[in-house]
């Protein structure tokens, strides 16, 4: 060791820091356990006969995490795509294992399926369901029972590729209303190969982008196609992703839609039933550095905490992902690097969610990976991935929100992250109501899986779910929430619509960080009146219900 | 001399020796095959030369052979690490100047097919010109040529050239319809009417197609025919004016007169300064 006392300065500064850095780095615990096998959750997606390489087959399915009995416990329901095989409805038992209710519950039908949105359509209380297609969507009213019956009259005539899609009440009118992104005027014919001459499945760009579609509910669940008025016909893309949020301040909500390839679209609700894009005065068309790039699952979250919330969208591997921060209100800038968002490795993200997974106050972040087109290996893959998929498949990623950086602990996240899949689909909900977010995800062509928190605890936290007893005691969908805690403002929106073709827990949910209990809680309904409520202990999960006390 | 010892295990990263990455080039098209070799001669004259090893990781790259292009990328950091392209094309960064580098069927295609949809012919006509020379079994460049055609309206020429990639392309619904509007664009309404047809059976949700069977039909004396297919264009794609308005005039000429009306609305609200539907409109009013 005699030699180290004529290291030159710089070289013994450089090992001191290595080796303080060690010592500093911090052992990053196990944050989710893989229970799809022992909750009974038995489901592989299907894209029916393979080497055809048509585009629908790689591009979904999604899934929904929500309570369809009310029974105080999140239910499944996965999407399949081949056209042949059924989607399934699993009923959370009380020992949290999923049964699979498929059979003859009326969700049991098959199709090219992509999406999945959750709503009640009809204010009865009791959650309505529509799954996109290519070619198409359904709409199924729950008749109670576990039953839904197809709503083929009210008047939902899509019949383009439709992706993601979200209700929300646009016109304040009290009725959810639904939005459909569309992808692309997809030619089935056009083949497309590789650079050595393979088949391979085609890009977005040699087809023109649709028209987002809005429903408008006229009531009951009736609906008319009001894209042409609204002004959502007048500008179209390739949507994949879709988040309906108030982005410019006025209590209104407004529709972004994340586009393939193409310039994003912020369709600015004008309160008259009309809306104007404005993605690129807004800084939300483009990517830091002007270009429009592979946009595609889109998470929300106020991630620097300054009380605007901000989008996190991901992209394809060789493309950054964006994570657009809010600042002033209504403005937002591409602030990915100086966010730094330290990945060990960059795959092409789909599904994705800001979430405070270990309680402690701040947003994490989690995302599913998948190619579009064959690569190397990513890791070892999942045993139940077809062969075909396998060259697609990438591992998911996650990132702990370290006090405004994000570090990528996926290296000790094996049950999330070590497994390779064709990540699509990415639900985020409270599936054990034991007070943390848990997961869901799909993959082309692989199984759907159940991933249970069991992150370190590092705070309390708070579970909320906003009603209007004059709706049916329907979720608000579109309510903001803000619950003040420990000298903190926390922010959520309550909207399952994010992620990409996912439905998620429809209740919002808090980590506080050292605060066992809150000051109050602030709720702008959607109406835009509000409300506030009085503070109380921390750890469990509460629901207000408009005007109630 | 220790000094000297540290030095160099310092340096050691820019002293070990460069080989080219083993480059499994099987499949390629001989102009890429051509195009790597030239970029690998220029390293092996030029091994201390960062932008040739950076341009060989580039060529790789571009006919994404990743694992290659990435050791390249590798040396072309240790030679010249102030250099930051190296480092992010390193971590998968697709540049412009790697999407720029692309040559052969597929990338010219996409060129072509860029430059026609910014309206640029003069520029596309001697790469589609190369293209179909090059490659006159490829279907690809007989449709860049009969859109080309047909976008200047040498409608024959247009028809001879998508006739053509229709027997090498059967089931191409851009042919079908494509030569449906060559052959409108000739007047030929009613040899266009059975092409058409082939395209919306081919693809059943081709907004444009059906908006062109429409006009054939219509044209050739059956607008009650036509009708249909222009609530087809609609349907599939809400956002074509055009269709909005010839189905607007058919249904005012059989007495439809508030159907047209809502029509025209609709145009509107699509482009409130089309005249065409302002003047409808107004006539219908009067």
């Amino acid at each position: 060791m005699k030699q180290l006392s004529f290291l030159p300065a710089r070289l013994a500064s450089a090992l001191t820091l290595a080796v303080l850095g060690c010592r500093e780095a911090k052992i990053d615990r196990p944050w989710f356990e893989d229970i799809t096998q022992k909750t009974g959750v038995r489901f592989v997606h299907d894209t029916g006969p393979k080497g055809r390489h048509l585009v629908p087959e790689q591009m979904g399915s999604g899934a929904a995490l929500f309570d369809y009995d009310n029974d105080g416990r999140l239910d499944i329901y996965l999407v399949q795509n081949a056209g042949t095989n059924i989607n399934r409805l699993f009923h959370q038992e009380p020992d949290g294992t999923f049964k699979d209710v498929s059979a003859g519950s009326g969700l049991d039908v098959a199709g090219f399926g992509m999406g999945v949105a959750i709503g009640d359509v009809t204010n009865d209380g009791k959650p309505d369901v529509l799954v996109t297609e290519y070619g198409g969507i359904k709409l199924f009213i729950n008749r109670g029972g576990g039953k839904f019956a197809p709503a083929s009259d009210a008047g939902l005539d899509n019949p383009r590729w439709a992706m993601s899609a979200a209700f929300f009440d646009y016109n304040r009118d009290g009725w959810l209303d639904l939005v459909v992104a569309n992808y692309l005027d997809y030619d089935p014919t056009q083949k497309c190969t590789d650079a050595r001459g393979a088949p391979e499945f085609c890009g977005p760009h040699g087809f023109p982008g649709l028209v987002t579609r809005l429903f408008q509910n006229r009531g009951g669940g009736q609906f008319e196609d009001v894209s042409v008025p609204s002004g959502l016909a007048r500008v179209t893309g390739p949507a994949l992703g879709v988040l309906c949020a108030d982005f410019d301040g006025d209590q209104w909500p407004d529709i972004f839609l994340a586009d393939d390839g193409r310039p994003n679209r912020l369709f600015l609700n004008r309160r008259d039933g009309t809306f104007a894009e404005d993605a690129a005065k807004r800084g939300l068309a483009f990517n830091s550095m002007g270009q429009t790039a592979g946009n595609m699952g889109i998470a929300i979250g106020d991630v620097d905490a300054n009380g605007f919330f901000d989008l996190f969208v991901t992209h394809l591997a060789e493309e950054q992902h964006a994570l657009w921060t809010q600042d002033p209100r209504g403005v937002f800038q591409d602030a990915f690097e100086r966010m730094t968002i330290k990945q060990a490795w960059r795959g092409t993200g789909f599904g994705a969610t800001l979430t405070d997974f270990d309680l402690d106050g701040d947003l994490d972040l989690a995302f599913v990976n998948g190619r579009v087109k064959r690569g190397e290996q990513g890791g070892p893959v999942a045993a139940t991935v077809h062969a075909f998929w396998a060259p697609y498949a990438q591992r998911s990623q996650l990132f702990v929100n370290d006090g405004g950086t994000f570090r990528d602990i996926s290296a000790a996240n094996a049950s999330f992250c070590a497994e390779a899949m064709v990540g699509r689909g990415l639900a985020v909900g409270d599936i054990d109501n034991d007070g943390d977010l848990d997961l869901l995800t799909t993959s082309t062509g692989g199984p759907a899986k159940l991933y249970r928190n069991i992150a370190p605890r590092a705070g309390h936290w708070l579970t909320v779910r906003v009603t209007d007893s004059a709706l049916g005691g329907r979720d608000a969908y579109g309510a903001e929430v803000a619950v003040h805690a420990g000298g903190r403002r926390h922010w959520r929106l309550a909207n399952p619509g994010f992620s990409y073709l996912c439905s998620n827990d429809p209740r919002v949910h808090f980590g506080l960080g050292n605060s066992a209990a809150f000051d109050s809680i602030e709720v702008l309904w959607p109406d835009g009146t509000t409300q506030r409520f009085p503070g109380g202990p921390a750890d469990r999960a509460i629901e207000l219900r408009k005007g109630a006390q | 001399m220790i000094k000297r010892l540290l030095l160099l295990l310092l340096f050691c990263a820019g002293c070990h020796k460069r080989e080219v990455p083993a480059i499994d080039t099987s499949g390629l098209e001989t102009v890429i095959v051509k195009q790597i070799e030239a970029a690998v001669a220029d390293v092996r004259a030029q091994p201390r030369s960062a932008a040739a090893w950076g341009k060989l990781g580039m060529v790789l790259q571009a006919y994404e052979l990743q694992a290659p292009a990435r050791v390249c990328y590798q040396h072309a950091t240790s030679l010249d690490p102030k250099d930051r392209r190296w480092a992010r094309l390193q971590q998968g960064d697709l540049l412009p100047e790697v999407a720029n580098l692309r040559i052969g069927l597929k990338a010219w295609s996409d060129q072509a097919q860029q430059l026609l949809s910014e309206r640029k012919h003069a520029a596309a006509a001697p790469l589609i010109d190369r293209l179909v020379k090059t490659y006159p079994e490829a279907p690809d460049p007989w449709l860049l040529l009969g859109r080309l055609r047909l976008e200047q309206n040498d409608c024959a020429g247009a028809e001879a050239n998508l006739r053509h990639l229709l027997q090498l392309a059967p089931d191409s619904v851009n042919a079908h319809w494509l030569l449906g509007s060559a052959l409108i664009c000739q007047r030929r309404y009613r040899e266009a009417v059975p092409v058409l047809q082939s395209a919306v059976e081919l693809k059943p949700d081709f907004g444009e197609a059906h908006f062109n069977l429409g006009f054939a039909l219509a044209r050739s004396g059956n607008g009650h025919a036509a009708i249909p297919s222009f609530r087809n264009a609609i349907r599939y794609n809400p956002d074509m004016i055009d269709p909005y308005i010839t189905l607007a005039d058919l249904l005012a000429q059989t007495g439809e007169v508030q159907q047209a009306s809502n029509l025209l609305s609709r145009a509107l609200q699509l482009n409130p300064a089309d005249e065409r539907a302002q003047t409808l409109l107004q006539r219908l009013r009067r």
